[in-house]
């Protein structure tokens, strides 16, 4: 009988110092949120035909990772374009990508989108440079690149 | 009370036959004596039977009880594990929209392991404006097209030959997140 009551006592004195430290998810816990979020990328070529593009995108504040890329809206740049697989799971990535077929989008299509892991509840802010854009003879272009972020794409 | 032991009088007479009485007493009548050396060593026999029995308990009971705690702790250390931290899958990076990854990081390794090491940087610099980006692969995809001649310092891997391969490494060499555009 003595032994039993030990056993209870020292079963009691294990357990419920582990079972006070289990984080149920109704319970708020100090884990940062995580959340994930697209960011479009466009570029507005004008009246000329988009054969290349490059850009670097940087994103600031918070804790951001890049965790997949996606091609464009038009059939010339649909799937991913170049990047450095090092990119992901960083705050920092190249992009390239080139079409010589002669169907080529002009105007402001979306070029991307990168799919981002943010950390925290600071909203992140970013960094674009459009590189270099061509038309479909290779020449350079000036255009505009610009973002968008949320699901509507 | 007195009820009950009236049924169980030694005088009452249960008619059985006496022939059946003297062979039951033949059968089963206590004609055999232990001898008292023989009664005297079972009971020694089991004496030190239980005895040995008795002194093993405590070691089992001992048992008993480590096992039980053991098993807590086992329980306990199974708990604090399957709860702590984040899991793996939550944290993991959603990666399905870089299918070929494993294709681009090989042709980016082909890169570094021919290019950088094995041949000049500025043979990736297709359109000699001094910088390495997508123009270049651009233009060596038009060269190949196009099948004007080709020449060996297009041959960025270094196989010998002068295709879409070539174009692959360019581009991604404009792309390197460790270079400088």
């Amino acid at each position: 009988m003595k032994k039993t009551a030990l056993i209870i006592a020292a079963s009691m004195c294990v357990m419920v110092p582990v079972l006070a430290r289990q984080p149920y998810p109704e319970y708020p816990t100090a884990q940062p949120k995580v959340r994930f979020a697209p960011l479009h990328i466009y570029v507005d070529s004008g009246e000329r035909a988009l054969g290349a593009f490059q850009f670097e995108l940087k994103a600031f504040g918070g804790q951001i990772k890049i965790v997949g890329v996606e091609g464009g809206e038009h059939a010339a740049f649909k799937e991913p374009g170049y990047y450095d697989p090092a990119a992901l799971a960083n705050d920092r990535i190249i992009i390239a990508a080139f079409n010589t077929a002669n169907e080529l989008p002009s105007g402001r299509t979306r070029i991307a989108t990168i799919h981002l892991q943010i950390t925290g509840r600071v909203e992140p802010e970013y960094g674009l440079e459009l590189t270099v854009a061509a038309d479909a003879d290779g020449q350079e272009i000036p255009a505009e690149i610009t973002f968008e972020t949320g699901e509507q794409k | 009370m007195s009820d009950t032991t009236e049924h169980f009088d030694d005088e009452a007479d249960f008619g059985a036959c006496p022939k059946l009485a003297e062979d039951l007493n033949a059968l089963f009548g206590s004609g055999l004596s232990v001898p008292a050396e023989v009664d005297r060593a079972v009971i020694d026999r089991a004496n030190r039977h239980f005895v040995r029995r008795g002194r093993r308990r405590p070691w089992s009971r001992w048992a008993a009880s480590a096992a039980a705690a053991a098993a807590v702790i086992i329980f306990a250390v199974v708990l604090e594990t399957q709860f702590s931290g984040p899991s793996e899958q939550e944290s993991k990076p959603d990666q399905h929209f870089s299918a070929p990854l494993a294709e681009r990081k090989s042709k980016s390794d082909q890169f570094v392991s021919t290019t950088l090491v094995g041949k000049a940087r500025l043979a990736t610099d297709i359109d000699e404006n001094g910088r390495v980006d997508i123009l270049d692969a651009f233009k060596l995809a038009r060269h190949i097209e196009s099948a004007e001649t080709r020449q060996a310092k297009w041959d960025i891997n270094g196989d010998g030959q002068v295709n879409r391969d070539d174009v692959d490494v360019l581009a991604f060499a404009a792309v390197r997140l460790d270079k400088g555009v």
